[in-house]
């Protein structure tokens, strides 16, 4: 395979980014001459620079890290389980399977209320956010690598005369691993959106407190460089799920562009 | 001579159909196999021949006869692994690399470490495959999926190995290779083998004995010994005799075909 | 057990687990929280969703709003997705220089981009509807991209060996070849659409559902709360279920659909 065409795509990319970050500048510069609607590139670089070095941005960056982190590793294991239980037994997958259906269906954001209803304002309501969100789309998607497990893997274990629990970490779990992994970068990017909703509505720290604080000063370097920074968690966290998705399935060509999530 | 190493006794298998007949898959099978012995079975599609093979793997349950490894019935020794299964399709895992597939086995039987890689390592070199014990299925071809696929069934030192069609996914040529290792790996093995297959030719290249099935319910029809002197080429299939005997066993499928209603009902 | 008995057990299990979840809900709504602040009972939350939308009727207003800015957020997402998404699977320079934008978009939490939209276009229509069309617009996007590029190269080379022109081959060929694709991108897009409906509506809005879910939380109103949540749930079930029909509709070719 030769690198020519990547080289292409990637020197492309960088003249649009370039370019893109140069028209802007010009644009806020020359012709709005109005922070407010669009501060130039060089201002927000300034308002980052400041709030990184006055302590304020890490300080609203570990919040929503923290809360991320707990929701997002107790949902794995909860959902793995659980759906590992309803992809071996149908009786448990028809328990549970109107209950997931209808999770599924509501609208992250219009669950976030009651959230914060019932877990305060505090850090708990958003790891409770994190894990609901990741939790369904990894039950369901662990399920569904259950289910659809390529039958000859299973003969073969019986063919081998593989225990019951053998059968389950040598065929069942790494068969089904493509598909947990899917599950979990979806909730990445949901559960990502609505740590900041959460943030958002009430809270006293975080990045989407950050969000609010600066809208509703109308501190538009500050929303920009708070906006970027999200875009950058995003983008870093969905390449390295790409990457860690490469890592622990090699055998499956992960798809350019992730069409669902 | 000692007594056969496997035997089936009017072995049947049905499928219960609600409010129906059952349906009748194969019936009162009676074959024996004797040690180092290498017996193909050939029949019409649908002729129930994988489905044996997958009863006397214990894959399947019976619905009636015996199976008798060694003289002492199936079930009772079951535990212990006493047959290697190649499968159609390679059905090699697909995280694990080409050692960790061929250990796969052994780790069944608790069998782990170094001493179990040691025996991997030896059935990779035996099938052609020493360099490759690394690379993950995707990475080799269809041909070397199928060595590994045949490394992994007798790293287990089966009693018995049971090939399911084990080439019908090669092109041609790589399965003309293959069948010639196959022939070069059993001499060197000495396993008793049995081998399920759609093509005479090959049942005929390979087997020390041809087994036709007749069509469903499926029984044994016909047996014709291959007398054919070894160690065997592909030269082999211009002999007169093995012309002789594709043609006959040909005949005898036909006349399964025709009774069946056609080719067009394949 | 025969195929009708497993169907019975089936229904009855499903029918089982939400009488127990609902009456488990009831019993610890009245017996144990006793603060309707917090849970109210099921039996109180369908008595609301009944004063709303029968006694009263203050639900419709609410409906109306929020579907009329879905409707155009997504109408637009669906008129740009497919042709840029198309566009940018046949020129490999498009791409390369829309790419890195549309990544950054489409990988950031949507919600971020809120404020600055609101900046833009004012508490209006204008940025509640930018706003749905952001969450709309790159699944449908995405998915015209990739079923075009999938297309199978059989077909291609069969439309070459036919002489098919130009316009032929994207007709016959691609358009068709892609339509599945594209329908499983609007499947995606309508919840994306929806949250970006109860996004848009927290910001600064006097009606919509999401302002009424909101506004209900604010005020500890719990039941208007599970109203407001069961109707966009109830939205997004619907909105899946008629995808779903056009797609069989539309790709009578396919069999089953696959969920995703």
């Amino acid at each position: 395979m030769s690198l020519l065409p990547l080289r292409k795509e990637i020197s492309r990319g960088a003249i649009s980014i370039f370019a893109g970050i140069a028209v802007w500048e010009i644009l806020a510069r020359a012709l709005l001459e109005n922070e407010l609607l669009i501060p130039p590139p060089s201002s927000v670089a300034r308002t980052f620079w400041n709030l990184a070095s006055s302590g304020q941005l890490n300080k609203h960056f570990a919040a929503t890290a923290t809360e991320f982190f707990y929701g997002f590793s107790a949902a794995c294991m909860v959902g793995v389980l659980l759906g590992y239980l309803m992809g071996m037994h149908r009786w448990f997958d028809e328990i549970m399977d109107p209950w997931m259906a209808a999770l599924y269906s509501i609208p992250v954001i219009a669950l976030v209320p009651m959230i914060i209803i019932w877990f305060g304002i505090g850090i708990f309501s958003k790891i409770v956010v994190v894990f609901k969100i990741t939790l369904v789309a990894i039950i369901l998607n662990t399920a569904a690598g259950i289910k659809n497990l390529d039958p000859v893997w299973l003969e073969l274990a019986q063919s081998m005369r593989l225990s019951s629990w053998q059968t389950t970490y040598k065929i069942r779990l790494p068969g089904a691993l493509p598909f947990i992994i899917t599950g979990m970068r979806l909730g990445v990017g949901r559960a990502l959106l609505a740590v900041v909703v959460a943030e958002l509505m009430a809270s006293n720290a975080g990045l989407g407190y950050l969000l609010r604080e600066s809208s509703e000063t109308w501190d538009s370097p500050k929303l920009f460089v708070t906006v970027i920074l999200l875009a950058v968690i995003g983008l870093t966290s969905f390449n390295l799920i790409k990457r860690f998705e490469q890592r622990m399935a090699p055998w499956r060509q992960s798809a350019e562009w992730s069409a669902d999530s | 001579m000692a007594g056969p190493v496997l035997e089936l006794r009017n072995l049947n298998k049905e499928i219960p159909r609600p409010g129906k007949e059952p349906f009748q898959i194969f019936n009162n099978l009676n074959l024996s196999v004797r040690e180092g012995e290498f017996v193909s079975i050939v029949g019409p599609s649908g002729c129930g021949k994988t489905t044996m093979l997958r009863v006397v793997n214990g894959l399947m349950p019976h619905s009636g006869g015996e199976i008798l490894l060694d003289g002492k019935a199936a079930d009772q020794v079951s535990d212990q692994l006493l047959m290697g299964f190649v499968f159609q399709g390679a059905s090699l895992l697909p995280w694990r690399t080409s050692l960790k597939n061929v250990l796969l086995g052994l780790e069944g039987r608790g069998n782990n470490g170094q001493e179990a890689e040691q025996i991997a390592k030896k059935f990779l070199d035996l099938v052609g495959l020493n360099g490759f014990e690394n690379h993950y299925p995707h990475e080799l071809s269809g041909g070397m999926q199928q060595r590994v696929n045949l490394a992994r069934a007798l790293a287990v030192n089966p009693r018995i190995l049971l090939m399911d069609e084990p080439f019908a996914a090669l092109d041609a040529q790589t399965r003309s290779f293959m069948q010639l290792e196959l022939l070069r790996i059993w001499a060197e093995t000495k396993k008793t083998v049995i081998f399920v297959t759609h093509m005479i030719a090959e049942a005929v290249l390979l087997s020390d004995r041809v087994i036709v099935f007749s069509h469903r319910p499926g029984t044994i029809k016909s047996e014709f010994d291959i007398p054919l002197p070894r160690p065997r080429d592909m030269d082999i299939r211009s002999d007169p005799q093995f012309l002789h005997l594709e043609n006959q066993i040909w005949k005898q499928i036909e006349q399964e075909v025709k009774a069946a209603g056609g080719f067009a009902q394949l | 057990m025969t195929e009708e008995q497993r169907n019975l057990v089936s229904i009855l299990l499903r029918v089982g687990s939400v009488l127990t979840g609902l009456l488990g809900w009831h019993y610890l709504a009245v017996a144990v929280i006793k603060d309707p602040g917090i849970l109210v009972s099921p039996v109180e939350v369908v008595s609301k969703a009944y004063e709303m939308m029968v006694t009263t009727g203050e639900l419709y207003p609410h409906l109306f709003a929020s579907s009329i800015i879905f409707f155009y957020g997504f109408v637009l997402a669906v008129l740009v997705g497919v042709p840029l998404g198309f566009v940018m699977a046949l020129s490999p320079l498009v791409r390369d220089y829309v790419n890195p934008w549309m990544t950054t978009l489409y990988t950031a939490p949507r919600i971020a981009f809120a404020p600055i939209l609101l900046l833009w276009f004012g508490i209006g229509a204008g940025s509640k509807v930018a706003i749905v069309f952001l969450g709309c617009v790159f699944p449908v996007l995405i998915n015209s991209y990739y079923g075009m590029r999938v297309v199978n190269r059989e077909y291609v080379e069969l439309a070459r060996s036919y002489r098919l022109d130009r316009w032929a081959l994207f007709g016959k060929i691609l358009l068709p070849a892609s339509v599945p694709f594209i329908l499983a991108g609007v499947r995606l897009a309508i919840g994306r659409g929806l949250t970006g409906v109860a996004i848009a509506e927290w910001f600064g809005a006097t009606e919509g559902l999401g302002y009424l879910i909101f506004f209900a939380g604010q005020t500890l109103n719990v039941p208007t709360l599970f109203v407001g949540v069961a109707v966009f749930a109830a939205l997004g079930i619907i909105g899946f279920e008629i995808v779903r029909r056009v797609e069989k509709f539309a790709t009578p070719w396919r069999g089953q659909t696959q969920g995703s």
